[in-house]
This record gives C-alpha cells, structure tokens and sequence, in this order.
C-alpha cells in the first residue's frame, strides 16, 4: 500500500474510534484541542493522522526515505507472494532451488538490489545516498526485506557478507578484478552471488571471538604451492554457500607441515567451478527456509594468488571488522521481522471478531499491541541512530545485534500470545516470524558472544578503572 | 477421597510410571531419534497402541487405572501428570494425543459412549473466553457484552467459524464444548463423518499430529450432553491445564538434557563450554524454570482428595509456560547455530513448547482469566481449593 493510500484510509477512520477511546471530532479530542490553541502554537505540536511507518520514514534523510518506499514496494510485490510457499516447501536438492527462488534473484538483480553496495556508475547505489554510511543504507532495506519475509531477505542480504571482505581489502585491483564484473552480470540478469565462509565444524564461536580464537586451531588450511595456495577442510553453516558463485572463504596457513593459529588466517575467494570445491550438502532449517545453508567441501583447491582479498595473514582482521559490518544489518532483520509481528498482530486484532466486536476493541489487546510497536520502534531507532555513522565500532554494532535481536523475539512471542491457539497455523504467518526471528539470536556471534564484544570493546575502558 | 480408597495404590503408581518410563526411554526414544523425520502415522499408532496395552487409556465402561480415569482420585491424577512429562520427554506428540484421547474416553464413559476412540477439543473459536469466561464459570451474572462474547467463542463450528483442532490426523470423533446464553453449557460429540476436517498444510510444532480445521456439516449432527454449570467443563479444563503444564515440562526436561550433553562435549575458547558462565548461565535459568513448573505441578496435587482450581491451574499456566518456552529457547542457544538445525532436536523443542503455551489458553488470556476470577473469589493462596 503506497503511504498516500495508508494515510488516506487513517483519515477515513476519524468518526470512527476504538473500544475505551473517543472518536477524533469529539470535543475532547486531541486534536479538537488542537485546533482550539492559537495557530503559532499549533505548529509546535503534529496530531495530524499518520501511520507510524510514515512518521518513521519522514525522520530519515530523502534518500533513505526514497530507498525506504522502494525496499518495500519490492517486498510486498516480490517478495510476500512468495513468502509461504517457499517455506512449506520440502527440502530441496543442493544447487536446485526452486524456479521461483532463480526468478527472484533474476528481479532483485536487475532492481538493483544486490548490486548496491557500491555508488552508480560501479554499482546500483544512486549517488544521492553515497554520503550515508553503508549500514544504514542496508538497515533501511534489510527491515523492509525481513518483514515480508525473513528467507527470502537472508538469500539476498547473505550476499552482500560475501562482498565485505573484497570491499575491506582496500585493494581497488580486488574490486575490479572480482566485484565489478559480477555486478554487471548480475545487473544484466543473470545474478552472481557472493557467501561468506568463516564458520567450521569444530569452531563456530571461536571464529568470532578473540579470545575463542586464540585457544581455537582452524581446520581449513592453506598451503603454499607455485602460484597460489591449495585448500583443504570443511565449512558449515555457510548462508547463500549453495548458490554463490564466488565465497570469500577464510584458511589458516600452513607452514612447514605445521598448521598455525586464526592469527594467520587469510582470505581467499573461492570461485564455482575451481576443481575440489563443491557444496556437499545443505541443512534443513528451523527457519529463513527460502536461503540456503551449506556446507563446503575443499579438496586440494587451488586458488591463484591474484585470489587472496587483502593480505596474506591480513584475514583475521578482515573477518572481524566484516562482522562488524554485518551486526547492524543483523539487527535491522530484527527491527523488520518485530514489525512484522506488530503487523500481523495489528491485522488480526482488526479482523478478528468474537460477539460481534473486533478484539483491537479490547483494552488489554491495545496495550499489548502498544508495547510491540514502541519496542519495535525504539530498536529501530537506536539502530538508525547508530547506523549513522560511517565507521561502526564493534561495541556499538554488538550491543545494537543483540539488543535489537532479544527484543524480537519478545515482540513476537507476544504477538503469538495475541494470536493464541491461531498462531500455530502456518497461514497465520506469526509462526514463520517466530522461527526465522530466532536465527537472529545465533548468527553472526550469538547474542552471548555479541554481548562478550561490547566488553571486548571497551576493555581499555575498564581496565583504567582497575585499582 | 480418602487416599487409601485410590484406584492406584503407591506401589502402582511407582510401578507404572517405572513401565511408562522404560517404554519412553527405549522404544518411544528410538522412533524420536530422528527429529528431523516426524513419526510417521503408523509409528504414532504403534506407540499409542504399546501405551494402550500398558493401560493408560481404559476404554472400558468403568473406571481403572488409565490416564485421567477418575480425576477426583489424588494418586491417579498425580499419575497423569507424571506419566505426560515422563511420555513428553520422548515425544510431546504422542504425550499430547494419549492426553487427549484420554480425556474423550472419559467423556465416553461419562456419557455411556462406545466405538471408536474419540478426542477432546478444548480450545474456543479464539483462545477460551477470556475474562467472559472465568466470570461464567464463576457464577457471575454476565453482561450481554460477555454473554456474546463467550456464545461466540464456544459456539458450534460452522464453516465461516471453524474451530482449530491439534490432534492425530485420523481420530473417528471428537468432544467439544458448547456454550450458548440460554442453555449454558453442553459437551457435544461429532463423529468424524459429520465434520467438516480441512489440515493446515504447516503447523508451528507438534509435527506428528495435525492441525485441523473443524466445522459442523450438519449442526443438528452433534450428540448434544447437558453440563449443569459448567461442571464437567471446569473438570476437563482443570485435567487439560494440569496435562499441558505438565508436557511442557517433560518438553523442557529433555531440551534441557540434550544441551546438557552437548555443552559437556563442545569446546570453545579451548575448554568444554559447559565451563563458560554464558553456557551455565543458559542452562541454570532453564532449570529454575523447570524446577518451577515441577513444584507448581507437585503444589496443584498437594490437595486430596479434591481437584485442583482451575483459577490455580491457569495461574500456573500462565506464569510457567512462558517460562518453559524461554528454558527450552536458551537451550537450543547453549547450541549455537547448530541448534537452528533440526537434526539436532533442539528447534522442535522449542516449537513443541510453544505449542503447548498456546493451547487451552495463551499466556495473556488465562492471566485476564485469573484477574476475573481474583475479583470474583480472591486469589487462590498457595493451599489450593476448588
């Protein structure tokens, strides 16, 4: 519905009120004492009718607000017919997701959407948004994604972790050799998609957390040879690994037969089709069911020294701070599947009836629908508070994921309450919001993990306290 | 009821819940291996059938020694209890369907019903009834506002207002409570035949049983049997509340044992992460939430020989069950990401648990159940009464 049409029908709602409140005319109204103050006071207060997307949406600059109302007319056209049927269907094979899947990526692709991480004429970005950080470029449509649909945002938000290690490595040869003719391809219809794979079998957290790490040894190797690198070991859990043509995949070095730690980590970009690379399985979900989590398999890949993102040894860092690229984002996925728990809540509460009335009517429905949009809100307004800024900290980022992430989940367990006996039906879509929302509280560092950061962080802080 | 006239004396209690305990640990255990892969029907009636031919359901004409046979019975209403968390922590599926079925042959006995097995919808057309509800039951003069609202939510399914049913998917019939403002309150029984049944393709958790949509063919169809205020209604909800808390236990029992296990063999930070005060931390608030739910349940069975309030029942329901659903979610947390996988059973549980919170009642309908029914009659205290 585009924001005209949302704010005419609240306006054609103003005779009307709801159960324990009075109707907008009523002379003790707010706004029927609105209008009794004198008109230069009147300007200091709004009580025109809008909906809260609206109010929320003046508050970003132009361009956001236009990438906002856009990001979400792709949603609702392309991604929410989508949204169900993906989910309930059984687990598919590796590397055949179903045709309307290829077909989305087709659209999103030649939308723009997953070419944006870099300005116009290199990428899709319109150059009137260049000067707003990254990460509030993504939150704006991360949310607006998630809330249709929590799959189908991770199969084309997963791609964009995939690219953070080629845009981190600062090299503009990396860009131009890798990024930029996948982004032409990608525009022109036939989407090259990017994974990033850090997580292995036997170090999940420890790939997020220094001092995990530093205990930790890595099972996926590098070992030099004539030109390049070969790789061996296994990946897991890797979003988007089934369908990327090229992963930016981490290895420790191996030197003299020895394995060495994390610290050595490098990147490498994988590419389909270098031969001992091959996706060997994906896993069934509780959740985000429409992107595909796999498993990587590297047998003896050679990977060509033009092939390592950033420097040898530079992988650590690169990883680090691509997650803390990434937190923020993980957070906005909050922020749009708790907003799509207040709106199915708010829909079903509207359309619900029982002896005649609808439950909205209800005081106890309205209070709880008022607490899922204020904390739905107030996540979404820290987060673009801390979005701003161009350079995210690790603290804030961490502190943001988890704190957006945790109050999703209470937003939608409540809105599950709201629905009751209902929401365990698929149809009612609550149920899905509940299974993809939990995803948020694990990846990219669980919420514990996310929490040890924000002290991670400040640990000089704190240790100047120290007697 | 004085305690020795029970139907099951200590001894056999012990004894068949020890019977109940080895089915649900070895062959229950065995067809739950894979939580990936739901039972399959043919499972679900094997292992109903063993739990029949180890006599907790008593399809007879007189009362024995199966689940939920005479509720007035202290010793054989704390079987109950014990036997669903004890059958729960292999399979809160089948737990739920004997519960059920339980409880319709009560009815059948009841009712002097015979045939095929029947099962017991005790959820409204939303929710219970709210405070409507609670004031009814009471005794409360209902206001025509509450009157519509309670006729509507307990009215006989018609097609534009079905009823959801969580059952097995091939049950003959089933019981439901009807409640109109001129007769009060009726069970009424629906074969199979004269329903309307349409599935939910998905359902959030249960995955061996079926979530259906019901609605009469025929509204005349229904066997239609007078409840005189709301006794047998208050009866069954008691035993439902009691039954579902108790499931939700044995659900949270096992997502708790199985993180436990877990977090003794995954090493983080180079030692075992359950030496990580984030990972103990996780799991001693899922056993406070555990060992709350296991007291409030031994707190509810404290009073023979009378049946437990449905004002304590729901309070409890209301307090634990969210409870249990953030035990069993911090359980799968002790796992990281591969609890999102559900080969590792931690995600049913978890959806299983949130299965149970929403039946009979959510969380924030039996807390306005309970505000009623405080107004009414005072808070129950922690010696609990009818």
């Amino acid at each position: 519905m585009t924001q005209a049409r949302i704010d005419n029908a609240v306006a054609a709602h103003l005779a009307a009120h709801l159960g324990g409140h009075i109707e907008a005319a009523h002379p003790l109204s707010p706004r029927t004492a609105q209008a009794s103050l004198p008109a230069g006071v009147r300007q200091l207060f709004r009580t025109t009718p809008r909906s809260l997307w609206s109010i929320e949406t003046a508050r970003l600059p132009r361009s956001l607000q236009r990438l906002r109302h856009r990001a979400r007319a792709f949603a609702e056209q392309e991604m929410a017919p989508l949204a169900l049927q993906i989910d309930a269907l059984p687990h598919w094979p590796l590397n055949a997701p179903p045709q309307p899947l290829q077909d989305l990526l087709v659209r999103a692709g030649r939308a723009g959407w997953l070419t944006d991480l870099l300005p116009w004429p290199l990428g899709s970005m319109p150059l009137a948004r260049a000067h707003h950080s990254l990460q509030w470029q993504a939150s704006v449509k991360v949310e607006e994604f998630s809330r249709v649909c929590g799959g189908l945002m991770l199969l084309l938000s997963a791609h964009s972790l995939g690219i953070g290690p080629l845009l981190l490595s600062g090299s503009v040869a990396t860009l131009r050799r890798f990024l930029l003719p996948a982004y032409r391809e990608t525009l022109a219809g036939r989407p090259h998609l990017f994974a990033f794979a850090i997580t292995e079998p036997s170090a999940g957290s420890d790939a997020e957390d220094g001092h995990g790490a530093a205990a930790a040894r890595p099972a996926v190797v590098a070992r030099r040879v004539p030109g390049g690198w070969l790789l061996n070991g296994r990946k897991c859990y890797i979003s988007g690994g089934d369908l990327a043509q090229s992963i930016t995949v981490f290895a420790a070095l191996e030197v003299d037969g020895k394995t060495e730690g994390f610290e050595s980590w490098t990147c490498f970009l994988v590419q389909r089709g270098m031969p001992g690379f091959a996706p060997v399985r994906t896993e069934l979900k509780m959740g985000m069911r429409a992107s595909g989590n796999a498993e990587l398999e590297f047998v003896d890949v050679f990977v060509p020294d033009a092939n390592v993102v950033g420097s040898v040894r530079g992988g650590w860092g690169i990883n680090r701070q691509t997650l803390n690229l990434s937190r923020l984002p993980v957070a906005s996925m909050a922020v749009g599947l708790a907003q799509s728990a207040c709106d199915i809540a708010t829909d079903f509460a509207c359309r619900m009836q029982l002896g005649g009335r609808a439950l909205i009517h209800q005081q106890d429905v309205q209070l709880a629908l008022a607490q899922m949009i204020t904390e739905t809100s107030t996540i979404r307004g820290q987060l673009w508070s801390c979005a701003r800024d161009w350079r995210p900290r690790q603290g804030v980022a961490s502190m943001n994921k988890f704190n957006a992430t945790d109050t999703a989940l209470r937003v939608v367990n409540q809105a599950m309450d709201l629905l009751g006996n209902h929401a365990l039906q698929h149809s009612q879509r609550i149920e899905k919001v509940y299974r993809d929302t939990r995803l948020t509280q694990i990846f990219e560092g669980t919420n514990q993990i996310n929490r040890l950061a924000v002290i991670e962080d400040l640990q000089e802080d704190f240790l100047r306290r120290l007697p | 009821m004085n305690p020795s006239s029970s139907l099951l004396s200590s001894g056999d209690r012990i004894a068949m819940l020890d019977a109940v305990q080895r089915f649900a640990s070895t062959e229950l255990a065995a067809l739950t291996a894979r939580p990936e892969q739901p039972m399959s029907r043919a499972q679900m009636q094997q292992a109903l059938g063993q739990l029949v031919n180890l006599g907790l359901l008593n399809t007879q004409a007189e009362p024995a020694c199966g689940l939920w046979d005479d509720p007035a019975d202290a010793s054989l209403r704390r079987f109950g209890v014990e036997a669903l968390a004890l059958l729960a922590q292999a399979s809160p599926a089948v737990a739920h369907q004997m519960h059920s079925m339980a409880l319709g042959a009560r009815l059948d006995r009841l009712h002097a019903q015979t045939g095929e097995h029947s099962v017991v919808l005790l959820d409204g057309r939303w929710g219970v009834g709210r405070q409507a509800l609670a004031r009814a039951l009471g005794g409360a003069a209902l206001t025509s506002e509450e009157s519509a609202w309670l006729a509507d939510c307990w009215a006989a399914p018609q097609a534009g207002t079905p009823r959801v049913l969580v059952a097995q998917a091939d049950w003959q019939a089933v019981w439901w409570p009807q409640w109109t403002p001129a007769e009060g309150w009726h069970w009424c029984r629906s074969a199979r035949g004269s329903l309307h049944v349409s599935s939910e393709s998905h359902q959030h958790g249960l995955d061996e049983l079926s979530l259906q949509r019901i609605s009469l063919v025929d509204p005349t169809s229904a066997l239609r049997c007078a409840d005189a205020n709301g006794a047998r209604f208050v009866e069954a909800a008691v035993l439902h509340g009691l039954g579902l808390l108790a499931m939700a236990l044995g659900t949270t029992q096992r997502a708790i044992a199985r993180a436990r296990a877990f977090a003794q063999l995954r090493r983080q930070g180079g030692k075992l992460i359950a030496q990580h005060a984030a990972v103990q931390q996780l799991l001693a608030e899922a056993e406070h939430a555990a060992w709350a739910a296991q007291a409030a349940l031994t707190t509810l069975q404290a009073q023979p020989p009378s049946l437990p309030a449905l004002h304590a029942v729901w309070r409890a329901r209301a307090r634990l069950h969210p409870q249990l659903c953030d035990a069993t979610s911090n359980a799968l947390q002790v796992f990281g990401g591969i609890g999102y996988m559900r080969d590792t059973g931690a995600e049913k549980d978890l959806r299983d648990a949130n299965t149970l919170r929403q039946l009979g009642g959510s969380p924030t309908e039996l807390t306005l159940c309970c505000a009623a029914l405080d107004e009414l009659l005072g808070a129950p205290r922690s010696e609990v009464t009818v």
